[in-house]
């Protein structure tokens, strides 16, 4: 596995190094085009913003604009999280289970097409894919969590099934559809508990040091994002 | 060097996306704070680029664009944790009573319903629910989301309890 792409390695128009180019005297220079395709690596594609290879400091350089065929992988595998969701949804058990499965099946397929790509692995084409598969998998979570176990939506969701005017108590039951608000306590202390950070002594609810912990790490990042 | 532009790019951010929340709390904006991390997102992303075309040679866009994306992902992440999790505002709860204590029956008849208020009042705010007298029914708005919302659990399978399955 080659570790990083340097100028030098990186073939131009026509397969031509640009980096050889670039070490020519200026006269001597080919002038490049304004976007090139590089044909021994498909996936090579750079936009020459505006100097070309008679750029000066501060202005703007060459962009490769597409991704290497590990980012490829990850950004095609990240399309199809969602689609592998609804298809495990027909076979899976379960919001939490299917969703890790789902997540756990897309990391496999990007670890095998790393493997199996044709060419030479670059290390940060692949750091750079898993960094994408990561971001779609959390950017998917935030989603998917919203619509499993989201208070606020469910509250609407609740409401608009009654198909009547309710009033607090009674949209707290229907919410709860049956239940009351000690059922949904019990369920969300069930995860705190579960979790190690509250336990019950004497009938009372008290944190543990890793409660502790969580709840000065909150108050930090409440703190750090501006929520004060 | 370009993952090096994406996390110059995450320092924006993450330097920029409180400073919008704090500006937009002290003048009243009426921008929700997703609006705003999503606003700040895109600025700081621009900024990078611009950077990386300015500063590299080569600038490798993806290379930039999956560390920048990996870090605020985590942060929306960490955010949308801390800012609306009843699990989290329990814990809180329970931490900020001096005895760092409190009966079952104190959690259930208080903090919860409270919680539960706080909710009743951003669907409110947000257009999607009405109140009338003592009672609350859904606007047009509402119908729509909760229509979509109904609609995508059932093409992912998921159930509309909102309870955590610990069978999972």
């Amino acid at each position: 596995m080659a570790i990083g792409r340097s100028s030098e390695d990186l073939p131009g128009r026509d397969g031509e190094v640009i980096g050889a180019d670039l070490a020519r005297p200026p006269g001597r220079r080919k002038r490049a085009m304004p976007a090139s395709l590089d044909r021994k690596n498909a996936t090579s594609y750079r936009v020459s913003t505006l100097a070309g290879p008679q750029r000066q400091p501060g202005r703007f350089a060459e962009m490769n604009m597409l991704p290497g065929p590990a980012q490829i992988a990850a950004i095609c595998l990240s399309a199809a999280l969602p689609l592998l969701l609804i298809c495990y949804a027909r076979i899976i058990r379960g919001s939490g289970r299917r969703f890790r499965l789902g997540c756990l099946s897309v990391i496999i397929l990007f670890v095998v097409a790393c493997i199996a790509l044709p060419g030479q692995r670059h290390l940060d084409d692949v750091v750079g894919g898993a960094f994408l598969l990561a971001t779609a998998i959390m950017f998917f979570y935030v989603l998917f969590s919203l619509l499993a176990w989201g208070f606020t939506l469910t509250l609407l969701t609740s409401l608009v099934q009654a198909g009547r005017p309710l009033t607090s108590e009674q949209w707290a039951a229907a919410y709860m559809q049956g239940g009351d608000l000690g059922t949904f306590t019990h369920n969300r202390l069930k995860l705190l508990i579960g979790s190690g950070m509250v336990m019950t002594t004497d009938g009372r609810l008290a944190p543990t040091a890793k409660g502790l912990a969580v709840a000065r790490l909150v108050k930090l990042v409440r703190l750090s994002t501006g929520l004060g | 060097m370009s993952f090096v532009i994406g996390l110059i790019g995450v320092v924006i951010f993450a330097l920029l996306a409180p400073a919008l929340q704090l500006i937009a709390r002290a003048r009243a904006w009426p921008l929700a704070p997703v609006t705003l991390i999503a606003i700040a997102a895109v600025v700081s992303h621009a900024l990078g680029v611009i950077l990386g075309a300015l500063l590299l040679a080569q600038f490798h866009y993806w290379d930039a664009a999956s560390i920048f994306g990996f870090f605020v992902m985590a942060y929306v992440f960490a955010f949308g944790a801390v800012y609306k999790s009843v699990s989290l505002d329990i814990l809180l709860g329970l931490v900020n009573r001096p005895e760092q204590s409190a009966p079952l029956s104190v959690i259930v008849e208080q903090q919860v319903p409270r919680l539960f208020q706080g909710r009743i009042d951003v669907l409110v705010d947000g257009g999607l629910v009405k109140p009338e007298n003592s009672h609350f029914s859904p606007t047009a708005a509402g119908r729509s989301m909760a229509g979509r919302v109904g609609r995508l659990r059932h093409v992912f399978g998921i159930g509309d309890t909102g309870l955590y399955d610990f069978a999972d």
